[in-house]
C-alpha cells in the first residue's frame, strides 16, 4: 500500500490500515524536513513526484520487503508540494509477528525508497536561494535532466519486471551492434530507445540505394555516406542520454579482440557467413555473449551464444563456413523489407532481456526459424557439441584447435601497405567482383586474373595454378577470404585475401 | 531400408521450401532415418543443397543424419542463413 499526497499525513489512520491481531510488533520510520542541509540553512522544502512511476515503483519495493522479511503487511505514504520545517515528508508502518522482520523491512523500505523513487526535492535556503537536491542519483545530474530522462523510459520502467533497477542494468551496459543495415537499423533503434548506456556500432559500408527499402534511419539524401555515421547521429538523436561509440572498420581477426573486449553483449546483425563465424569463433575464445540473427526472403533464425548457460556455437551446429553462394544472401536471393524489421526486432528484444536478466531457457539453447510466410516460430533445441573444433569439450583440443583456426585466418589476410613486403612482388592479383561491383566501385587494374564469382568458387581451381602465389580482392574482403581459404584447403598454400578488399583501398587512397 | 512405410510430417526453411515449392507436408516413407529420407526426398524433387550443409532436426531437436526415424516423428531440414 503506497499513496503520494499533497495533505498532510494522517499517521493514526494508516496505522489504523495495518492493525492485524497477530502482529507482535509494528515498526515505523518518519522523515522530517529539517532546518539545514550542507551546513545551509533552509526554510522548506518542495517535493515534486512522476506519480504514476513512482506508485508503480513503491508497489514493487512494498513487495519485495514482504518477500524478503518475515512481515505481515507493510506500508508508505511520501508528501508532494510544498513542506515546512518538522513537517512529516514520508511514512512508513510495517507489522510483523516478530519485531526483528519488522524493523529490518522498515529499512530496506526507507533505502530503496530513497534511491529509487523518481521523487524529487527542491530546497529553499534561507538565504533566498533555492536548489534541486535529493535523490542520490539525482546528484551527478542537473534536476532538469534527470527529470527527463526518467520521463523518457517511464513506459517501461513502469513494466514490473523492469522498474528503475532494471532501467539502471541497462544503462550500465555496454553493447556491440556489429552491422548497421536491415537488423542492425531495428537493434540500434530498440536498443538505443530502451537505453543501453552505451552502444558501439560497428560497420565499414556506405550507403547503397539498395539498402533504403529496409534500413529505416537512413535517407534518399545520405546516399554515399558511411553508414556508422549516419546511424549513429541517428541514435543520438532519439536518445540523448547514451553513449555511442563508432567503430568504422570492417571486422576481422586483426581488430575484433581490441573491439569486443570493450563490451558486454555483442550483436551480430551481419549479412556474412565469414563474419558470423568470426564473431562465433571469438566469443568462445573471450567468454563474451551474443545475441546472432540472419535473413532469407521471408524467414530468418535467432540464436544465441550465452557461454554462462553452456549454449552450444555456431559450429555445435555449422562446423564449417558455408560457401556464401550456396544459400544466397541478401545480395544474391533479397529479402522483404519488413522481415528484417521482425528479426531485428526479436533480436533487439532477446537481448534487452538477457541484459534485463529476464531470458527464457529457450533463448540460451534453441535456435528459432521464423517464417513470415505463415508467421510461425519453431524453436529447435540446440546441443553442445562435445567433439566442436572450438567449444568442444576437452580443453586441450580446444586451445589446439582455437590457435589452429587464428593461425590460418591470420595467416590469410594480408593489408595492402604489406604486400610487397610480405610477397617480394612474387605473386599474382585476382579480382573475383562481378561487372557490376567492378562499376560501382572501380576497376582494379592490377588485376592479373579477372574470375568474377556469382555463386561458384570451384572455377578458381581450374583457372588458378597451385605452385603459384595469389592475392584475392572482392569488394569488401569477405568473399574473397572464402575464396582464398578454399584454395588453401584444396592444395594452393600461398594464397591471400587483401583484407577489407576495394573498399577499404579506395578509402585509403582518399584519406592519403 | 526396410519396407515398412510409416507417416512423417516433413518441414521445409529458405533454399529448400524453395526447391520443394511448400514448407510443410504429409508424407508417407519406407526410409529408417533422416539421411535416407532426404536423399529419397532429394532424388524426387530435385533438392540440390548437400547435406553437409543442411542440418535436420527431428521433433524440435537437431538430430545426427543417422537417426532413426519412427511413424508420426516432424523431421526439419534447415540450411544456413546468412542474411543481414
Amino acid at each position: 500500500m503506497f499513496t503520494l499526497t499533497k495533505n498532510p499525513i494522517n499517521v493514526e489512520l494508516l496505522k489504523e490500515k495495518l492493525y492485524n491481531p497477530s502482529a507482535g510488533g509494528f515498526a515505523s520510520f518518519e522523515g522530517w524536513v529539517r532546518n539545514y542541509q550542507e551546513g545551509k540553512a533552509v526554510n522548506s522544502l518542495e517535493y515534486e513526484a512522476y506519480k504514476e512511476l513512482a506508485e508503480n515503483e513503491a508497489k514493487i519495493i512494498l513487495s519485495e520487503a514482504k518477500n524478503k522479511f518475515d512481515i505481515l503487511n507493510a506500508a508508505c505514504t511520501h508528501r508532494i508540494g510544498h513542506l515546512n520545517i518538522g513537517e512529516l515528508a514520508v511514512w512508513i508502518g510495517v507489522t510483523a509477528v516478530h519485531r526483528a522482520a519488522a524493523f529490518k523491512a522498515c529499512r530496506y523500505i526507507i533505502d530503496e525508497i530513497k534511491t529509487r523513487l523518481p521523487i524529487w526535492k527542491k530546497e529553499y535556503y534561507a538565504d533566498g536561494f533555492s536548489e534541486w537536491v535529493n535523490c542520490k542519483t539525482c546528484a551527478e545530474h542537473s534536476h532538469d535532466k534527470k527529470k527527463q530522462e526518467t520521463m523518457y523510459y517511464s513506459r517501461q520502467t513502469i513494466l514490473p519486471t523492469i522498474g528503475m533497477q532494471g532501467q539502471g542494468k541497462l544503462k550500465n551496459s555496454k553493447v556491440l551492434v556489429v552491422g548497421a543495415g536491415g537488423l542492425g537499423c531495428p537493434v540500434l533503434q530498440y536498443l538505443g530507445g530502451g537505453g543501453v548506456g552505451t552502444i558501439g556500432i560497428c560497420d565499414f559500408d556506405i550507403l547503397d540505394i539498395s539498402n533504403i527499402h529496409r534500413q529505416t534511419f537512413y535517407k534518399f539524401e545520405d546516399i554515399g555516406k558511411p553508414k556508422v555515421e549516419l546511424a549513429a547521429e541517428f541514435i543520438s538523436s532519439i536518445n540523448p542520454f547514451i553513449q555511442i561509440n563508432r567503430h568504422d572498420e570492417i571486422l576481422s581477426q586483426n581488430n575484433i579482440e581490441s573491439i569486443f573486449k570493450n563490451y558486454d553483449l555483442m550483436l551480430d546483425c551481419t549479412d556474412n557467413f565469414e563474419t558470423k563465424f568470426l564473431i562465433s569463433d571469438t566469443a568462445v575464445k573471450m567468454n563474451k555473449p551474443v545475441v546472432f540473427a540472419s535473413i532469407y526472403q521471408f524467414e530468418g533464425q535467432l540464436w544465441s551464444y550465452l557461454p554462462e548457460y553452456d549454449s552450444p556455437c555456431i559450429r555445435c551446429i555449422w562446423q564449417d563456413i558455408p560457401q556464401s553462394g550456396c544459400v544466397g544472401s541478401c545480395t544474391e536471393v533479397g529479402v522483404l523489407g519488413s522481415v528484417a524489421g521482425v528479426l531485428g526486432t526479436l533480436q533487439a528484444t532477446l537481448a534487452l532481456n538477457y541484459l534485463l536478466g529476464i531470458s527464457e531457457e529457450y533463448s540460451e539453447t534453441h535456435l528459432s526459424l521464423v517464417d513470415l510466410n505463415n508467421l510461425s516460430i519453431r524453436k529447435i533445441k540446440r546441443l553442445q557439441n562435445p567433439d566442436c573444433t572450438i567449444c568442444g569439450n576437452t580443453s586441450d583440443k580446444k586451445a589446439a584447435s582455437k590457435q589452429l583456426v587464428n593461425d590460418n585466418i591470420a595467416l590469410l589476410e594480408i593489408e595492402m601497405e604489406k604486400v610487397s613486403s610480405l610477397l617480394k612482388n612474387d605473386f599474382e592479383w585476382v579480382d573475383i567482383r562481378s561487372e557490376t561491383e567492378r562499376e560501382q566501385l572501380g576497376p582494379f587494374p592490377y588485376a592479373a586474373h579477372q574470375i568474377s564469382i556469382v555463386t561458384d568458387y570451384s572455377i578458381l581451381m581450374k583457372e588458378l595454378n597451385p605452385d603459384k602465389s595469389y592475392v584475392i580482392v572482392c569488394q569488401y574482403g569477405i568473399r574473397s577470404r572464402y575464396a582464398a581459404s578454399l584454395l588453401r584447403e584444396n592444395g594452393y598454400p600461398a594464397v591471400y585475401t587483401l583484407t577489407g578488399g576495394i573498399a577499404r583501398l579506395n578509402q585509403s587512397l582518399v584519406e592519403s | 531400408m526396410n519396407n515398412k512405410r510409416k507417416r512423417l510430417q516433413v518441414c521445409y526453411y529458405a533454399a529448400l521450401r524453395e526447391m520443394r515449392g511448400i514448407s510443410e507436408e504429409t508424407i508417407e516413407s519406407s526410409s529408417d532415418n533422416a539421411e535416407q529420407l532426404y536423399d529419397e526426398l532429394a532424388a524426387a524433387y530435385g533438392l540440390t543443397l548437400n547435406k553437409e550443409i543442411v542440418k535436420v532436426a527431428v521433433n524440435d531437436k537437431f538430430v545426427p543424419w543417422n537417426t532413426v526415424l519412427k511413424p508420426n516423428d516432424t523431421i526439419v531440414f534447415i540450411p544456413p542463413v546468412a542474411g543481414g
